[in-house]
């Protein structure tokens, strides 16, 4: 039914827009920014569930459940990057949105030292 | 009258009755105890008991031995569980890579539609970590164990050999005794000394670089880490085939051995001994037929 509903909301939306092009075409934007945030947050609480299973997951592990939390926070930080990226792309921001998806990918490389860090006492540990 | 005598004193002493010194067996044992110093040995051996039969309390073993009831129920399962202590082991650190594998299926499922390739890489990052951190942890009490028995083997056969040739020499096996020259008991602890000291680092080392040589594709160490890993093989075969040279060369071990003996050492040696069984089956072959 979930899928019904964003289908319903999108199609109105782009409806909504083409008809406000011909009037005042400044405010379509808008609709698409309120239109994409919405169907987003539908998202989000769909997300959650397979969350939850993967920190269920995870507790079972004895040990990595830091890095567990880690990855799917680096998953995140790429979804709400995407989001809006596209977003800056229709508003015809393309400019605006690369700086974000370099500020997004700057972010998930300063996360995921940690995990680099530990790699490295990995092999260092072997060695003798 | 020599028959009256002979028989009197029969019944005389087979009914006399003594009094008995020995019925208060608890103050005996008590008694017995402290002047052999059993309690503090207790004490002591608990130390290195504690660790693998934590549910066993050797006092109590101990009085009840004593006593004549002991039980043994736990024991075999204690044993089993010795044994089976690091199978166990690997099969939980199995458990636990089959979920590490479900996670990276599922946050790849997720990460798969995203533009950003970075995602994809640090999942496959994380869950590598992860799962080579648990198969070092085996690694390396393994290694820790293949270097613990070593020593061990070495201490042992060390220690054993004095005592085992005073008693070949004084139970008349003078010429075996003979046979276990120095240049043997040189050869024993170099080799333990030498799997302990070189082989074992190789192969730690030949793990380390297969570890990084996974990490990227551009970069390509995988190759070092084989040759490592194959040296490693040819070394150990190498040093065992010196050995059993030595050994043939030193004894008169093989006059007594016939070509069924023969087959069998070999077919033994080939199939039993791991990684290097073939290359010295051959050996053991050519030197039980000299």
């Amino acid at each position: 039914m979930e899928i019904i509903k964003i289908i319903g909301i999108a199609i109105l939306a782009v409806v909504m827009i083409i008809i406000i092009k011909q009037y005042k075409p400044e405010f379509a934007i808008y609709i698409s920014i309120i239109t994409s945030i919405i169907i987003i947050s539908m998202i989000i609480s769909k997300l959650s569930g397979t969350i939850s299973l993967l920190s269920n997951l995870s507790n079972k592990l004895n040990s990595g459940q830091e890095f567990l939390k880690i990855l799917i926070k680096i998953t995140g930080i790429a979804f709400l990057t995407e989001f809006a990226v596209s977003i800056c792309k229709d508003a015809g921001e393309s400019a605006i949105g690369s700086k974000i998806d370099l500020g997004g990918k700057i972010i998930i490389i300063a996360m995921s030292i940690p995990i680099i860090s530990s790699m490295l006492e990995t092999v260092i540990q072997i060695l003798p | 009258m020599k028959k009256i005598i002979f028989v009197l004193t029969f019944f005389l002493t087979i009914t006399y009755s003594i009094t008995s010194y020995g019925t208060d067996t608890n103050n005996i044992i008590k008694e017995q105890e402290q002047n052999l110093g059993i309690t503090e040995f207790i004490k002591e051996s608990k130390k290195y008991t504690e660790e693998t039969f934590s549910d066993v309390d050797l006092s109590t073993l101990y009085k009840d031995a004593i006593s004549g009831d002991i039980n043994v129920d736990g024991a075999l399962g204690t044993i089993l569980k010795l044994t089976g202590n690091e199978v166990a082991h690997a099969i939980r650190s199995l458990g636990y890579i089959l979920v590490i594998i479900i996670i990276h299926s599922i946050i790849k499922n997720i990460s798969d539609g995203l533009e950003n390739s970075q995602i994809g890489e640090m999942t496959y990052y994380v869950v590598y970590i992860l799962i080579a951190t648990l198969i070092m942890t085996n690694f390396s009490e393994m290694i820790n164990l293949i270097r613990e028995t070593t020593n061990n083997l070495v201490g042992f056969l060390n220690s054993l050999l004095p005592i085992l040739l005073a008693l070949m020499i004084t139970t008349g096996n003078i010429v075996t005794a003979s046979t276990v020259q120095p240049v043997l008991l040189i050869a024993i602890t170099l080799i333990g000394n030498f799997i302990s000291s070189v082989l074992l680092p190789l192969v730690l080392i030949g793990t380390a670089l297969g570890i990084i040589s996974k990490i990227s594709d551009k970069v390509q160490i995988s190759k070092l880490s084989k040759f490592f890993k194959s040296s490693v093989v040819w070394i150990l075969g190498i040093v065992l085939t010196i050995f059993v040279g030595i050994l043939s060369l030193e004894g008169t071990l093989t006059s007594s051995v016939d070509g069924l003996t023969a087959k069998t050492t070999k077919a033994i040696v080939t199939s039993t001994i791991p990684v290097v069984g073939k290359l010295l089956g051959e050996t053991v072959d050519a030197v039980l037929r000299l």
